[in-house]
């Protein structure tokens, strides 16, 4: 028995519209990134030429550039690189997309810049977090993330150095080498924050190193006079929730406001 | 992070200013180089300026009090924050520094 095709019916989908999204770059346009941005489905113009509903602003990374990228007329900011957007999370579009705020910078530029500070000032402007306890505790959070992302994920440096004044020695040796290679330094840290509702707010803050085990790392104790191994424990008492992705690369911190 | 250091004889007194953080490295080794002449005498680390300290930072601090006891000197953290000093309570850093208020 031959089967008649049913009639076409109405294809709905369950996916929320993607909304315009546009990438605002503060300096010349290349080929390769106008291309990259098509294929990442970006609008692409000057910061006063590109409309869409979110926009990031991209370009060279600066306390001033940042500090534009996450005020009022953009979502976010994403550092070029010399291949234009290459590396850069599609997790920092999702976010924007979702009405967040995203920010991507080389490990360079974000051990050299105020990132901590910057990221801190956008949660009070942009995400109404106010001062306070809460907001001192979730600083403290951002703060040992950027760390551990910058150190111990990109530039791979080893946290048992610092256990005494020879290991602190060697420590900063290892990281001047590791800033000054053009591999490791060129590794993303991105932070991404999203708003959950009214009471919570997610921070991600994430890297391009060769990960780690979560659990392991969570379940580790350190004395009160411990040199290093805090910070992820600190994390974890302070967050209301804790997850990590991509291997332990992405540090999902979910704070109560 | 920027620091000052000021002898007044019976005491030390370094104010730091800025982050006493991952990024702090350097400057940190300059100021263990400049307390190391000072023997013998109360190190006041003036916390007033400091606008955020993470757990590199207080390592770091850590190994100065234990470079500095070799000299028979002591630290004692002042005047921090609300939240360096929340960062100081998370530590337990109360169990070994001297923090005054």
């Amino acid at each position: 028995m031959i089967h008649s095709a049913p009639p076409p019916s109405e294809v709905f989908s369950i996916c929320r519209p993607v909304r315009p999204l546009g990438l605002a770059v503060d300096g010349p346009v290349s080929e390769d990134l106008a291309d990259q941005c098509a294929a990442l489905g970006l609008l692409i113009g000057t910061p006063d030429a590109v409309h869409a509903d979110e926009r990031l602003l991209s370009g060279i990374a600066s306390d001033d550039s940042i500090r534009r990228g996450i005020g009022g007329d953009f979502s976010g900011f994403v550092e070029l690189g010399d291949e234009g957007l290459l590396g850069v999370g599609l997790r920092c579009f999702e976010t924007v997309r979702s009405g967040g705020l995203a920010i991507s910078l080389k490990t360079r530029s974000a051990y050299a810049l105020p990132t901590l500070d910057i990221v801190c000032d956008a949660l009070r402007d942009c995400m109404g977090l106010a001062p306070g306890e809460r907001a001192d505790l979730i600083g403290i959070c951002l703060g040992e993330a950027i760390s551990n992302a910058v150190m111990h994920g990109n530039l791979e440096v080893p946290a048992h150095l610092r256990v005494n004044s020879e290991g602190f020695q060697r420590f900063r040796q290892i990281m001047h080498e590791r800033l000054n290679d053009p591999v490791l330094a060129c590794r993303r840290v991105e932070i991404n924050i999203l708003p959950r509702g009214h009471d919570f707010i997610a921070v991600m803050v994430s890297d391009q190193g060769a990960g780690f085990n979560f659990a392991e790392h969570l379940n580790h104790t350190v004395d009160s006079e411990a040199k290093s191994g805090r910070g992820l424990g600190l994390i974890s008492r302070i967050c209301a929730s804790l997850l990590a992705e991509d291997g332990g690369r992405t540090l999902t911190m979910t704070f109560a406001r | 992070m920027q620091f000052r250091v000021r002898d007044d004889g019976a005491s030390v007194h370094v104010a730091l200013e800025g982050q006493l953080n991952f990024a702090a490295n350097e400057d940190f080794q300059v100021l263990l180089g400049q307390l190391a002449s000072h023997k013998n005498k109360k190190v006041v680390f003036d916390m007033t300026g400091l606008s955020h300290i993470d757990s590199v930072g207080l390592g770091l601090l850590y190994i100065a009090r234990e470079d500095m006891a070799e000299g028979g000197a002591s630290i004692v953290l002042a005047h921090p924050r609300d939240n360096v000093l929340r960062m100081l309570q998370l530590t337990e850093a109360h169990k070994t520094f001297e923090i005054q208020r």
